[in-house]
């Protein structure tokens, strides 16, 4: 089975950059504005498209309602298959999923020149990478969950912690089941 | 540091948005959004007709942190984000879509 090695992105166009450099600070500096050269991402193996498609609106949805306030941005999120200059290292995620924890790892690269070079090599053939994802998605996604009373869903999204996606959920939802 | 700014000095945040670049600014507009500042409005506006797709979509995504109120007054010129017309990103134009959808939701 293929293996993907998916990073979220945090802005849609981001990608659309004019260079790699700009992509870099958009996209790669840790919270304290250094250059990330560790950065996440989810590595997994699909048999098939829909099958990855599905993995990805999953691990977006438990990326997200982990570690953003709201569910604002949404992807497209990108395929480093084949151009990270070593294998990705596992390194347990901290969202409250286990699922995104289990495959979450970081790629480990040298200096900002090998930074530089896998986002190039990834630009170069983009339209082959992107996996778009939309915020209905997600909440589709997430909104599923509850009602299946999954667990890992109530405990993160009925305890009161996350009341931005609480509330978008379940408007998310009232309108999909009367629609106007 | 914008996250910093946003909770303690909204003011230094507003008056920083000359000095930031693109990669920056679009972050920088979540926070503006965020720091609730009545200010906010006005300069995320003016953000939306930026000459960078990632400011554009760093101030739709501000204006969404900033509350329902401010997503209605922008409608407008949110639509005119959403139309490609007017918007040449794709990525300006799917985070509008989002933002209008989450108007309608109410």
């Amino acid at each position: 089975m293929p293996r993907h090695i998916v990073r979220m992105a945090k802005r849609r166009t981001a990608w659309e950059s004019a260079s790699t450099d700009e992509l870099i600070q958009a996209e790669f500096l840790d919270r304290h504005g250094g250059l990330d050269l560790r950065p996440s991402v989810y590595v997994f193996e699909a048999h098939d498209v829909q099958a990855k498609h599905e993995l990805v609106v999953r691990l977006r949805a438990e990326h997200a309602v982990s570690l953003m306030k709201s569910p604002n941005a949404a992807g497209p999120h990108v395929d480093f298959k084949g151009v990270t200059p070593r294998p990705p290292e596992f390194s347990e995620g901290t969202t409250r999923f286990s699922l995104a924890n289990r495959v979450h790892h970081e790629v480990v690269l040298d200096d900002q020149a090998e930074l530089h070079a896998m986002l190039s090599a990834a630009r170069a053939d983009l339209a082959n990478r992107l996996l778009p994802v939309s915020r209905d998605e997600v909440l589709d996604y997430a909104g599923a969950r509850l009602a299946a009373e999954d667990p890992e869903w109530v405990a993160v999204l009925n305890e009161g912690s996350k009341p931005e996606w609480k509330k978008l959920v379940d408007k998310h939802w009232a309108a999909k089941a009367h629609p106007q | 540091m914008f996250e910093y700014l946003a909770h303690h000095d909204s003011s230094r945040l507003l008056a920083m948005v000359t000095t930031l670049t693109p990669a920056q600014l679009t972050h920088a507009a979540e926070w503006i959004g965020r720091s609730g500042d009545p200010r906010s409005w006005t300069v995320l506006a003016s953000m939306l007709r930026h000459p960078s797709a990632l400011v554009r979509e760093g101030a739709i995504i501000g204006l969404e942190a900033l509350g329902a109120a401010a997503l209605q007054h922008a409608k407008p010129l949110l639509i005119e984000r959403a139309l490609e017309d007017s918007e040449p990103s794709p990525g300006v134009r799917a985070a509008a879509m989002d933002a209008l959808s989450l108007l309608a939701l109410g």
